[in-house]
């Protein structure tokens, strides 16, 4: 990614603002930190247990009415209490849905479209959160049986999302940093939501 | 004539006005000088039974005793009105002659680096940080702006707000784990709301900012909960005026 970048400013072309730009982890990486929280989480008491689960609850009720914003930020403090893979993989997706919520253009007719998200912080933001998100609570859901543990099927829709946005990424990694980000291509990575209305 | 007493001071008092007649005079005559570590004390509804919480420094008028329980109306803040009770013994220990200061602290924040990948051990986590300096009285805090980006949250632009009164405790599952990193925490339940859009903005402890004033250093916050709960507004609607300096490095 970084060779990417230098070329680019060799070429006198995109003067990108993270030449330095953040990397997805390796696999062995998100192993070794699963594998640091996994061992944590078995000092956290029935409290901070009960605390993540009555967190994850209010976030899955959020996510369901769909204020992502305040779901990921349960998610999100469900797991600084008690991590789960589900919590991690939730914190993740409610993120970026919250992000394309605030992304999409004004609906009101007549009203010019603005560029809410460029792709200046945009590939260090997504990078961020495959690796404390994504891929962590991923590898989780596989080695440890932290509850909730994601279901099959949404493990499997949030492996693909993971992959979509490491390609995402890679995307627009080269672009100048005032590109606007496409926020089609951030629903399409997302698909339908990880938790169906009730 | 209803009578009551002052438990920090064992003053007798009562309702009666200076001219003779019944009522409540307008003014507190004793204040919340004592909270929990969750920083509120909560107190019994006279109407519904339910506990009320109050903040510290809250103005309230003793009313009587009845039955062991210390009865007083809250003079001010987001419970105005109410009529609520403690036990005699409760009264005496956290009702107190102590007022606060009627005029606003000043709080001032200014902008400092955009920290990426900045290690929270609290929460096992790195975090994109918008840094800022928090100064009130002779306490220098640092602070976050911002730590959830790509979506609504923003760094607060600089400019001049209120910062008010604490209208409840905050959900303790938010914060109670970072007092496994810091055991000295208390009050983390006391956010103080900034006036601006919504109000949804607040200056309180944490180390992830939706936009929020957020005062990294832990072990600050006893003393800056004390440096802002201890001022009120003329109007008793605010405890500071909030002055937010120089430019975040990372807007959105």
């Amino acid at each position: 990614m970084r060779l990417v970048a230098a070329a680019a400013l060799l070429a006198g072309g995109c003067a990108c603002a993270d030449a330095l730009a953040r990397e997805v982890a390796g696999d062995k990486e998100i192993h070794a930190k699963a594998a640091l929280i996994a061992k944590s989480a078995r000092h956290r008491t029935r409290a901070d247990r009960m605390a993540a689960r009555a967190l994850i609850a209010q976030g899955d009720a959020a996510y369901r009415a769909g204020r992502f914003d305040e779901a990921h930020s349960d998610y999100d403090n469900a797991v600084a209490n008690a991590p789960s893979a589900y919590a991690y993989i939730m914190t993740g997706d409610a993120h970026w849905r919250a992000a394309l919520a605030s992304a999409r253009p004004p609906a009101a007719a007549g009203e010019a479209s603005t560029c809410r998200l460029q792709r200046l912080h945009f590939v260090d933001d997504l990078r961020l959160d495959l690796n404390q998100q994504y891929l962590i609570g991923l590898r989780l859901a596989q080695t440890t049986a932290l509850a909730p543990l994601p279901g099959p099927a949404l493990r499997a829709r949030a492996k693909a999302s993971a992959a979509c946005f490491t390609r995402l990424a890679q995307d627009y990694e080269p672009l100048p940093p005032q590109t606007c980000v496409d926020p089609a291509r951030i629903a399409r990575c997302l698909g339908k939501p990880l938790v169906g209305a009730s | 004539m209803p009578t009551g007493r002052v438990p920090a001071t064992g003053q007798i008092i009562s309702t009666a006005t200076p001219t003779g007649h019944a009522g409540p005079s307008r003014l507190p005559e004793a204040w919340v000088n004592k909270i929990a570590s969750d920083g509120w004390l909560e107190a019994r509804s006279e109407t519904t039974h339910l506990l009320v919480p109050l903040a510290k420094y809250t103005g309230v008028q003793v009313t009587g005793v009845v039955n062991g329980r210390t009865i007083f109306k809250v003079m001010d803040g987001p419970r105005k009105g109410s009529v609520l009770s403690l036990t005699e013994a409760n009264a005496k220990i956290y009702l107190g002659s102590k007022a606060p200061s009627r005029t606003p602290a000043e709080l001032q924040v200014s902008y400092g680096k955009y920290v990426a990948g900045w290690h929270s051990a609290a929460r096992n986590q790195d975090l994109d940080q918008q840094m800022a300096t928090l100064t009130v009285g002779a306490i220098h805090a640092r602070v976050t702006m911002n730590t959830n980006w790509g979506g609504s949250f923003y760094p607060l632009p600089p400019g001049d707000y209120d910062v008010l009164v604490p209208d409840g405790p905050h959900n303790a599952n938010m914060t109670r784990y970072y007092r496994q990193a810091s055991p000295k925490l208390i009050y983390d339940q006391v956010w103080f709301p900034i006036r601006f859009g919504d109000n949804s903005r607040y200056v309180h402890i944490g180390n992830v900012s939706d936009g929020c004033v957020t005062v990294i250093d832990m072990d600050l916050w006893d003393d800056i909960h004390e440096a802002l709960i201890s001022h009120r507004s003329a109007d008793g609607s605010s405890v500071a005026r909030l002055v937010v300096s120089g430019k975040p490095e990372r807007a959105r």
